[in-house]
């Protein structure tokens, strides 16, 4: 298993944000971790890259516990989050560069994996231009490079398509099935139903910290007697029917 | 090179490039402070004896390193792309705290010999080499203790208040430094007086550091003087406690009657740039923490008037002191802390910009200048309730010309700033276009009329004040006629 995640709870002060949550992900797999707002994924990767202690429980990444040992951890982790957060003023270039430096890469391997990465992910014009001017999608992009630079045995992707157009989209669903060829295990963080259908081999739903169903695709659509993944996430973990929540909606642009 | 010296290179490149437009690099917040204690001790420093300006000198150190470590320090907290791009790396945390440490530490030796320097130079002059030598011991211990007390209290503020909190008191925190330095300057012939009077003077790094280079003497730190650092902790959250209260009970909101008297004033199509304005000036908290130190300015008119009775120098406070911090914390009017919330008022369609723009001027007069003139004005009757200062009406003349050049003078500018009221991003830039030309002029025509003051008397002085006044009208009715 690459990541281990057992009986884990966290608590921010009277607020549960995950109650005894377990799941594993293999090698070579795509794990979707799914939820609304609030759920409790975001805890849970942060907990993954070992930024945050949890309550209870374990949670263990290439082997290596994150609450003992969270910068070894981090060491086998590429994390993509939902809104990239870049330094305005560095280049992608000089991101990669300095990332490849901390993570103590070959500075030969880094140079040419870096120019590969870019060009494949369009970025090759915009190599040496602060990030400043780049949009939302250029942005992920220059995060996704930064992520699967050091060719990670586990990543940790929240809303990964998140600001993607539609080509860079199925470029990356494509990559996602690439890594995961090779073995890497994959954490994807969503809420875009269909897409986690796609690309996913597994899923979690999580809803007010709580898993409320686990297991294939194929056997949460039999559970929940759903034909799609909506439907299934609709019956376990939509607090309201949206159907009336949008009625209300409209009701109140006519007050 | 190691993560620490990868992370420390990465923390000075932002601190000296910013992540904003290459075009400007960032103006650290405290540079009003620094800009104001340099001037003010260069011009009170020669008239000391070598004690005083040692309590001088440091003190300048002091407030530097203090604000400096107190506030500043959180831009180098971490940012969202320290998040986005330093967290998810294998780096241990107290990497980035050493780190943040060492680039801190460097900020403050460069901002300290800043400060230092101009002095050191006037007291080898004045008093000779040794005695510089002394005095840039001097100052670089202060700053180094100001650095520890204000990391102390920090630490401390920040454990009982949170960082919403402290960062919402950031201002008025930074006034309170602002005005001690000022009554500390003021006050310094009667330094050691005041200090066995009172034990909190004691704990001053200032004081002790500047006994220690007079006379070489040990300096004490008495468990009076501790007694008092605790009560000033206590207060200080006791201060935030009844402040909290007031706020709930006001309910967030709320006008004086000074404030609704404006409002029957204030225009329909004004209506928008008056609220939106009123209500940033009350709740941006960069705006209160680059602001509040220079109300400052209006306050060291009354220290002057205490001290020196109806002479010359209360005058040039007032009016040119007043004149100063408008122009600068005008011209912060136009930043919002928030970096999206401008895009909001870009998307609206604000269809008559001078009338936006008008209101937010009237707010800005009746919630910052008026206020803040007034409270001089009350300060001024206190002092002559004592039977100090030039007396009321006397004072009652400084603040109404303080005032009505405030008035006149802000106005004048912020007709002139290129931008609508809080509607742009703080990228930490300061607009370099006509407030700070004008900034510029302002401040050499008071470094001239000073200079004037001293050397050749009082007519020079007042005709300045005279000839900027009438310039401004001049300019002012210009753009009326266009």
């Amino acid at each position: 298993m690459t990541i281990e995640v057992e009986h884990l709870g966290h608590r921010y002060g009277d607020l549960v944000a995950l109650d005894d949550v377990s799941f594993h992900v293999r090698p070579g797999e795509v794990f979707g971790y799914l939820g609304p707002n609030g759920a409790g994924k975001s805890t849970t990767v942060r907990i993954l890259l070992g930024l945050m202690h949890p309550s209870s429980g374990t949670a263990r990444v290439a082997g290596i516990d994150v609450a003992r040992d969270p910068v070894a951890a981090r060491a086998a982790v590429g994390y993509l989050p939902e809104l990239v957060a870049l330094y305005e003023g560095l280049t992608p270039n000089e991101h990669l560069d300095f990332v490849a430096r901390v993570r103590r890469m070959d500075e030969g391997v880094a140079k040419r994996r870096g120019v590969a990465l870019l060009e494949a992910l369009g970025l090759a014009a915009w190599a040496d231009e602060p990030v400043r001017s780049f949009s939302k999608g250029m942005r992920q992009r220059v995060g996704l490079a930064l992520a699967l630079l050091h060719r990670p045995p586990v990543l940790v992707l929240d809303e990964p398509l998140s600001g993607l157009d539609a080509q860079a989209a199925l470029v990356l669903k494509e990559v996602l099935r690439g890594f995961a060829s090779r073995g890497t295990a994959i954490l994807y963080c969503s809420h875009v139903l269909d897409v986690v259908e796609r690309v996913c081999d597994r899923a979690m739903i999580l809803s007010k910290g709580k898993t409320v169903a686990h297991g294939s695709i194929a056997e949460l659509r039999a559970t929940t007697r759903g034909t799609s993944l909506e439907e299934v996430f609709r019956s376990v973990a939509a607090d309201a029917d949206p159907t009336a929540i949008a009625n209300t909606l409209l009701a109140a642009l006519d007050a | 090179m190691s993560a620490l010296g990868l992370v420390t290179r990465r923390f000075l490149e932002r601190r000296l490039l910013g992540d904003g437009d290459d075009a400007a690099s960032p103006v650290p917040a405290a540079a009003t402070t620094l800009t104001v204690s340099t001037l003010i001790f260069l011009l009170l420093a020669q008239e000391r004896s070598p004690f005083e300006t040692y309590v001088l000198m440091s003190a300048a150190c002091l407030v530097w390193s203090a604000v400096r470590t107190f506030f500043e320090a959180r831009e180098l907290d971490a940012t969202a792309a320290d998040r986005g791009v330093l967290e998810p790396l294998p780096i241990a945390a107290w990497t980035f705290a050493a780190a943040r440490g060492l680039v801190l530490g460097a900020e403050l030796l460069v901002g300290t010999l800043n400060v230092a320097l101009p002095a050191i130079m006037i007291t080898a002059v004045v008093v000779g080499p040794l005695a510089a030598g002394r005095a840039f011991l001097a100052a670089t211990a202060a700053s180094l203790t100001g650095l520890a007390v204000a990391t102390f209290l920090r630490a401390v503020l920040l454990r009982f208040l949170g960082v919403r909190k402290l960062e919402e008191w950031e201002g008025p925190i930074r006034l309170v430094v602002a005005v001690g330095l000022f009554a500390l300057l003021f006050a310094a012939p009667d330094l050691d007086a005041a200090a066995r009077a009172s034990g909190v003077m004691h704990v001053l790094p200032p004081l002790s550091f500047a006994r220690f280079c007079a006379d070489g003497g040990a300096w004490s730190a008495s468990a009076a003087a501790v007694v008092a650092m605790i009560a000033l902790i206590v207060a200080a959250l006791a201060l935030a406690r009844a402040r909290r209260t007031t706020d709930e009970r006001r309910g967030g909101g709320g006008d004086g009657p000074l404030a609704r008297f404006v409002r029957l004033g204030v225009a329909d199509a004004e209506r928008a740039g008056y609220e939106f304005t009123r209500a940033n000036l009350a709740r941006d908290r960069t705006f209160r923490a680059r602001v509040f130190p220079l109300f400052a300015f209006p306050f060291a008119a009354i220290v002057l008037l205490a001290k020196d009775g109806a002479g010359f120098a209360p005058l040039l406070i007032s009016v040119y002191g007043a004149s100063m911090y408008l122009v600068v914390a005008q011209t912060f009017v136009l930043f919002s802390e928030s970096q999206r919330g401008p895009r909001l008022v870009e998307a609206l369609p604000i269809l008559d910009a001078d009338a936006f723009r008008t209101g937010a001027q009237k707010a800005f007069h009746a919630h910052v200048t008026v206020p803040v003139h007034l409270t001089v004005l009350v300060g001024l009757a206190a002092l002559a309730a004592f039977g100090r200062g030039p007396g009321f009406v006397a004072g009652l003349q400084h603040v109404v010309l303080g005032t009505g050049f405030a008035v006149l003078f802000g106005s004048f500018f912020f007709e002139r700033l290129e931008g609508l009221a809080f509607c742009t991003s703080d990228d930490g830039k300061f607009p370099a276009s006509l407030q700070n030309r004008a900034f510029a002029a302002l401040m050499l025509s008071a470094v001239a009329a000073l200079i004037g003051m001293n050397v050749v008397g009082r007519p020079i002085p007042y005709a300045l004040a005279v000839l900027v006044l009438g310039l401004m009208i001049r300019l002012r009715l210009r753009r009326r006629s266009r």
